[in-house]
């Protein structure tokens, strides 16, 4: 059987990506996400002394918090399975990368193994997400600087 | 059944963040609290607000029309410009932030009259803070 063959027969069998069911699957979940963020927040807004503005702090570290524990316990994966990018997206993927990297090379020792392999994925994440916020707060002096916008 | 119990159990919960406290306005001066509650009825962004006039201090709390939100400081920055020109020498604060309309509006229902001062100076400091 010569490439081209190979490559036809090849498409031929190989099932179809369901983008769009994906595409629903990741919005419905990563909604849901935010849904259970926004309860937290609200939490904190109401029985301590968060406002809107700083509530967001703590509501990212419970949320964290939250998603290194599933991953732990291996409800995150089942979950991530049917969510797909609805879970990789918002800030709980950040802690299931961190936390299963860690799991992951756990038998190569704690420092070795999961010191040096612990942000393998989520250090891409901190490297580009610094990044980002500066080249942001940068437009944004310029603009503040020339008067476009304010603060 | 099961299915159907999620669903029940998210509307459930979005069920309780319907609140609608309207316009409450508490005056214990001797100032005229209807102009600034006008002010606060004629916005047509602003559909729920607490107001409260107490010693030398006002704040108000606002809750702007769920696509106004992406104004809310802007817009609360502009009452609090129209409420410092009508009340020169109090010390105003005006937030759209739910904090400020969630904790005014419970002091306001406890009549704690004693504790105003107090709580009123621990808002104005929530509102200044950055992080």
């Amino acid at each position: 059987m010569d490439e081209k063959k190979y490559q036809q027969l090849e498409q031929q069998i190989t099932p179809k990506t369901p983008y769009l069911k994906n595409c629903l699957k990741a919005f419905i979940t990563g909604g849901f996400i935010c849904l259970v963020a926004q309860f937290i927040a609200l939490f904190y807004i109401t029985f301590f002394n968060f406002t809107e503005r700083t509530a967001s702090n703590p509501t990212v570290a419970t949320m964290i918090f939250l998603s290194m524990l599933l991953t732990g316990f291996g409800i995150y994966k089942k979950f991530a399975q049917f969510a797909g990018a609805g879970s990789a997206v918002p800030i709980t993927g950040f802690g299931n990368a961190v936390v299963s990297a860690a799991i992951e090379h756990r038998t190569e020792g704690y420092v070795l193994g999961v010191g040096g392999n612990m942000f393998k994925l989520a250090g891409s994440v901190i490297l580009f997400g610094v990044f980002s916020a500066f080249a942001v707060a940068l437009i944004k002096s310029i603009l503040v600087a020339l008067g476009v916008v304010s603060w | 059944m099961r299915k159907w119990l999620p669903l029940v159990f998210v509307l459930c919960l979005l069920a309780g963040c319907s609140t609608d406290i309207g316009y409450k306005t508490v005056n214990t001066t001797s100032e005229d609290g209807q102009q600034a509650e006008n002010v606060l009825k004629d916005d047509p962004r602003i559909k729920n607000a607490v107001l409260l006039i107490h010693d030398d201090r006002l704040i108000a709390g606002l809750r702007v029309n769920t696509f106004d939100r992406f104004n809310k400081r802007e817009i609360a920055k502009e009452v609090e410009k129209k409420f410092r020109k009508m009340y020169p020498g109090m010390k105003v604060t005006v937030s759209a932030d739910s904090k400020v309309l969630l904790e005014t509006n419970k002091l306001i229902d406890k009549k704690d009259t004693e504790h105003y001062t107090k709580k009123m100076k621990k808002i104005s400091s929530l509102v200044k803070e950055e992080t």
